[in-house]
């Protein structure tokens, strides 16, 4: 059984860059509106069809459309937060959660009338191929999947990190009230984070197209490892929700091996309790994140 | 003014009445949106199919039929659309619900009514197992399934791969609802039967992003035959899985949904010739039906073609040949919508096998049968997938071809 640990370990670390990739936009819009996007996962599943829909009608390699894909939705993104998310930003936490719940289901329930809930699937060259390194497969999927999940996060940092935006993210992230009074311009950095955050969403969406069948709920299922991860991960930290993700797929791999495979989220999850008893703000999070700057 | 505005009611009134004494009004429910659309909605396409085929030939009676839509996504939607069917539309009689689970919830509300439940898609055995005197389910049960796959590894399968049961190992891998846990169930205590070693019985979330836990544990096993219930996304993840890990079985069987449908073979292309799926079929020998039943068939298939541009799956069949049989056989011998004479036409219904479509018959367990209300004569079927196409492979008296590609060939060469 213990053999089986290298390749156990790469599964678990694949998975978990792609948990990663699929939480980092989820933190980031919570760090800098505040707000817990519960359509992140319906985002993923809009870049699934047009992954889908690229590659069936004009044979578009599904990391090619992420080029193609990742604008359009973050165009979406920008005309969501002018609709849904701005007019709600300083209302009650129960208000904002049935705002971007229900555009999550409106966003299903169009994808279900435009394109019917058919399961659809891309078949590239390498879905289902993979690298033998020693006794240990890498599958080509989640290794390209786990390579842009890891540049994605890079980038995303390197951008929070020295520009001139990235910088004014963070000091929203910090705290949104002196931001604004700094001279942050909150309402174009709003709209900034959100677009960045659901477009990161479509980054992921396109990478799981090879892997996933494509269906208008898909979103659902997707999602809520990410919720956990962002938790794990600490709100609003980029580099916590890789960490988070790396964490939480290793945890389910090896306990879904070693103890069983319907409990590895229990257990996962329960892991994820023991953390945050000792460290409630998570991994990368500060303390009262989800409070400060808000009033 | 006042008087003519209560005429115009009146007038309204009467002739809302009067039709709606002219139609024969069903409740059709079914998950139409959510995670159970698509099949719901194959599903419901069917029973549209029966219902125009019957209103053309002028109807139940000189009455024509209209279904009543209800959209059962989960089990609570399920009940208050019964509910809603059942006291706000008045109608007695309801089909549906194809997943188990809504069905459990949508047919208590009709039995404490009194009215018929017909349901044409939900598996799970405990469904006949409640003592219900309305519930009507004319789908073969979860345990016949799942020890059709043990049956099917034991008496095709094993022999191929030139060994007795006791020296073969089965594992058996199922998504934990009740759908997965009852065929996985009836397939292990089956396979003891056949003298198969059990690597074992993995459960796991259908709903789950990764299952190569699930594949290399099917590795360490060593199993030669597998046997998985699987719902959807996971279906695809284990296969494309195995393959990434080069995990290799002499044999795979599914036990229906999704095994069974093209999206299946889309999503893994060549890869999918050799895996087994036992379900019903809506392409048993046409030789095995009575002539009745295949001209149905045949009506049924060019009308799906016509109105949704693709054959109809097994699910989509299942949906139309409940329902006609629903319509054209109890309600038209109950002649009217008292949940007492329908209840009786449907007990006195006796249909001898490949009287319908899908080559079952129709004899329903009577008042104090442990299985009150199940159809005794629907069975289920082991197909294969050959060159992208699903074909009939065993009963003998049903099949259409003969199984291929036992021992699956590695996956380098499939």
């Amino acid at each position: 059984m213990l053999d089986l640990l290298p390749q156990l370990l790469v599964s678990g670390l694949l998975i978990g860059g792609i948990y990663g990739l699929l939480s980092i936009g989820l933190t980031l819009i919570f760090g800098v509106l505040r707000i817990v996007n519960f359509a992140q996962g319906e985002f993923i599943m809009l870049a699934m069809f047009g992954a889908f829909w690229l590659h069936a009608l004009f044979a578009i390699d599904p990391f090619v459309s992420i080029f193609i894909v990742t604008p359009l939705v973050f165009g979406l993104g920008l005309l969501a937060e002018r609709i849904v998310i701005k007019p709600i930003l300083h209302a009650p936490h129960a208000m904002q959660i049935f705002a971007t719940f229900g555009l999550s289901v409106v966003m299903q329930n169009i994808a279900l009338t435009f394109w019917g809930p058919d399961y659809r699937s891309v078949q590239t060259s390498y879905s289902s191929q993979s690298f033998i390194v020693g006794n240990v497969a890498i599958s080509a999927t989640s290794l390209y999947g786990f390579i842009v999940a890891v540049l994605m996060a890079g980038m995303l940092i390197a951008f929070l990190q020295f520009s001139r935006d990235g910088k004014a993210l963070r000091a929203m992230v910090q705290n949104r009230y002196a931001a604004s009074l700094m001279g942050v311009n909150t309402d174009r950095l709003n709209r900034l984070a959100f677009g960045a955050g659901v477009a990161s969403a479509a980054v992921a969406g396109c990478i799981l197209t090879p892997i996933y069948y494509t269906f208008p709920t898909v979103g659902v299922d997707l999602i809520i490892t990410a919720f956990v991860v962002v938790v794990l991960g600490g709100l609003g930290s980029v580099a916590g929700a890789m960490a988070g993700g790396l964490i939480i797929g290793i945890t389910q791999t090896l306990t879904g091996f070693y103890i069983s495979v319907e409990l590895k989220d229990v257990i996962a999850l329960v892991l994820f309790i023991l953390i945050l008893l000792i460290r409630p703000q998570g991994l990368f999070g500060r303390a009262g994140m989800e409070e400060v700057g808000t009033k | 003014m006042k008087r003519f505005i209560f005429a115009a009611f009146a007038l309204a009134g009467s002739i809302f009445a009067a039709e709606a004494q002219e139609t024969w009004r069903i409740g059709a429910l079914y998950p139409l949106t959510g995670s159970l659309a698509l099949l719901g909605n194959e599903n419901i396409n069917g029973a549209r199919i029966a219902v125009d085929i019957l209103n053309e030939r002028g109807g139940i009676a000189g009455r024509k039929i209209e279904l009543v839509q209800g959209d059962a996504s989960t089990p609570d939607k399920a009940q208050s659309e019964a509910e809603r069917l059942a006291s706000l539309e008045n109608l007695q009689i309801i089909t549906g619900t194809y997943s188990s689970g809504l069905s459990y919830a949508a047919s208590q509300v009709v039995e404490r009514r009194g009215g018929l439940y017909w349901e044409t898609g939900g598996i799970a055995d405990g469904l006949t197992k409640r003592g219900f005197s309305g519930y009507f389910r004319i789908v073969f049960t979860a345990t016949s399934n799942g020890q059709l796959a043990a049956n099917l590894a034991a008496t095709i399968i094993a022999p191929r791969l030139g060994k007795k049961p006791a020296d073969l190992t089965v594992l058996i891998v199922h998504e934990d609802s009740d759908y997965g846990t009852s065929v996985a169930s009836a397939a292990e205590a089956k396979a003891k039967e056949f003298g198969f070693k059990i690597a074992g019985r993995l459960p796991y979330k259908a709903s789950t992003t990764d299952l190569a836990p699930l594949v290399l544990r099917m590795r360490g096993s060593g199993a030669d035959i597998v046997i998985a219930s699987s719902y959807a996304n996971d279906a695809l993840l284990i296969q494309r899985q195995m393959k990434q890990l080069g995990v290799n079985v002499g044999s795979f069987i599914g036990t229906g949904g999704i095994y069974g449908l093209p999206s299946f073979a889309e999503g893994l292309g060549s890869a999918v010739n050799g895996i087994f799926d036992t379900e019903g079929s809506a392409a048993i020998n046409p030789a095995s039906l009575s002539a009745e039943a295949r001209t149905l068939l045949a009506e049924f298939r060019k009308r799906f073609e016509e109105t949704q541009g693709k054959p109809p799956s097994y699910v989509g069949t299942q949906g139309f040949v409940g329902t006609y049989i629903l319509l054209d056989r109890v309600l038209r011998t109950a002649g009217s919508a008292d949940p007492s004479k329908l209840k009786a036409a449907a007990l006195a219904l006796d249909i001898p096998a490949g009287g319908t479509p899908l080559g079952w018959g129709v004899k329903f367990a009577g008042p104090g049968s442990e299985m009150q209300g199940q159809n005794e004569r629907a069975f289920p079927v082991a197909q294969q997938w050959q060159n992208g196409k699903l074909v009939v492979v065993t009963p003998e008296n049903v099949k259409t071809a003969d199984p291929v590609l036992v021992p699956l060939p590695t996956w380098d060469k499939r």
